[in-house]
């Protein structure tokens, strides 16, 4: 009889490998003629629990490429970076990059940003909960001083710019068909992916929101944050920007900062 | 850009927000996450992996040859350096 750390070593081992189990461990089950396929119901479950993980993550990723194309990769994947935590919430972290390192789909060159932008989705729907920034935080505050104001994004964000058209790829696998073509010709995509209230968003938007957005999660003042908008995109505006997302949930309250009633 | 532009810029963006709906309106309560908000490209309520523990019936693939069974809607995508020479 072996230890039982080291039989539970085995035991994963075998778990993860494609190939038969080692007679040693064989031996350790109980011998009726069936300890092969007994193992394999649990090496099975494994790979393909896993698998299924992972396909909810990516409902897109396995549209673009096919049921059985997903799954082939998505077993690859299991072996090679199985779960490390007990919950499979976010499973699959990597998965873009392990995409990105596939030869044979160095075709599908779109393929790891989509991924990023579906992985942004689950963990902005599991990010925390804050309270949004109020109009009347910022009524109380003279306009003289917005500039130096720093806006915390709401933690849920997450900022993908991608030299593909991944917004209207993703768009286009929402549905049960996908009807139109999308050619990558029409370029790059900067994509906001953020849960304000209760949905998660995914907003295509300008380059210059992308600046100002990412400028103001490193903390940046909102001034800093737009003078580096502006260098990145001269036509940005922020007024419309604003108009837009100064008070829906994209940003978090101010901290440190007096609040009337 | 000088500073007193910007300043005057941000100032008059900020203020502009703050003057399209009614202060009264203060803060819309936050509702808590809504269980039936689906993954995109979903159907059903999952919140995605890991909120289904069942067996599974579905037997393991096997093989790598992910190329030869491409079979989604990739195909639809077109254009850059796929075209073809």
């Amino acid at each position: 009889m072996k230890p039982l750390s080291e039989l539970q070593q085995m035991f994963c081992d075998g778990l993860r490998s494609a190939a038969p189990p080692s007679p040693v461990l064989l031996n350790e089950i109980v011998d009726d003629g069936l300890q092969l396929e007994r193992f394999n119901v649990y090496r099975n479950n494994f790979v393909v629990l896993n698998g299924d993980a992972l396909a909810d993550m990516y409902p897109v990723i396995k549209r673009l490429l096919g049921a059985e194309a997903f799954r082939l990769l998505a077993t690859a994947y299991v072996r090679d970076f199985p779960p490390m935590d007990r919950a499979l919430l976010l499973y699959g972290e990597r998965f873009a990059d392990f995409l990105a390192a596939v030869p044979e789909l160095s075709g599908l060159p779109y393929l790891a940003d989509v991924a990023r932008l579906e992985y942004a989705w689950t963990a902005a729907y599991h990010a925390d909960d804050v309270v949004s920034l109020g109009q009347h935080q910022i009524a109380a505050l003279p306009p003289d001083g917005f500039e130096n104001l720093s806006l915390r994004p709401h933690p849920s964000m997450h900022c993908i710019s991608s030299d593909y058209p991944i917004y209207s790829i993703w768009l286009a696998n929402q549905g049960e068909q996908m009807e139109e073509t999308i050619s990558l010709d029409e370029g790059g995509s900067q994509v906001v992916v953020i849960r304000p209230k209760v949905e998660v968003e995914v907003r295509e938007v300008f380059p210059g929101s992308l600046a100002l957005l990412q400028s103001l999660a490193s903390g940046e003042t909102i001034g800093a944050a737009y003078a580096q908008a502006v260098e990145m995109d001269a036509e940005f505006d922020l007024q419309a920007f604003f108009a837009r997302h100064l008070f829906d949930g994209t940003f978090c309250e101010l901290q440190n900062q007096p609040v009337t009633d | 850009m000088n500073k007193t532009t910007t300043s005057a810029i941000v100032a008059g963006a900020i203020t502009t927000a703050l003057s399209l709906s009614p202060l009264s309106l203060a803060q819309a309560a936050d509702t808590e996450k809504c269980y039936g908000v689906a993954k995109a490209g979903k159907n059903d309520c999952a919140a995605g992996p890991g909120t289904s523990c069942a067996g599974t019936s579905t037997t393991d693939a096997q093989g790598n040859a992910w190329m030869l069974v491409l079979k989604g809607t990739c195909e639809k995508i077109v254009g850059g350096s796929l075209d073809p020479k």
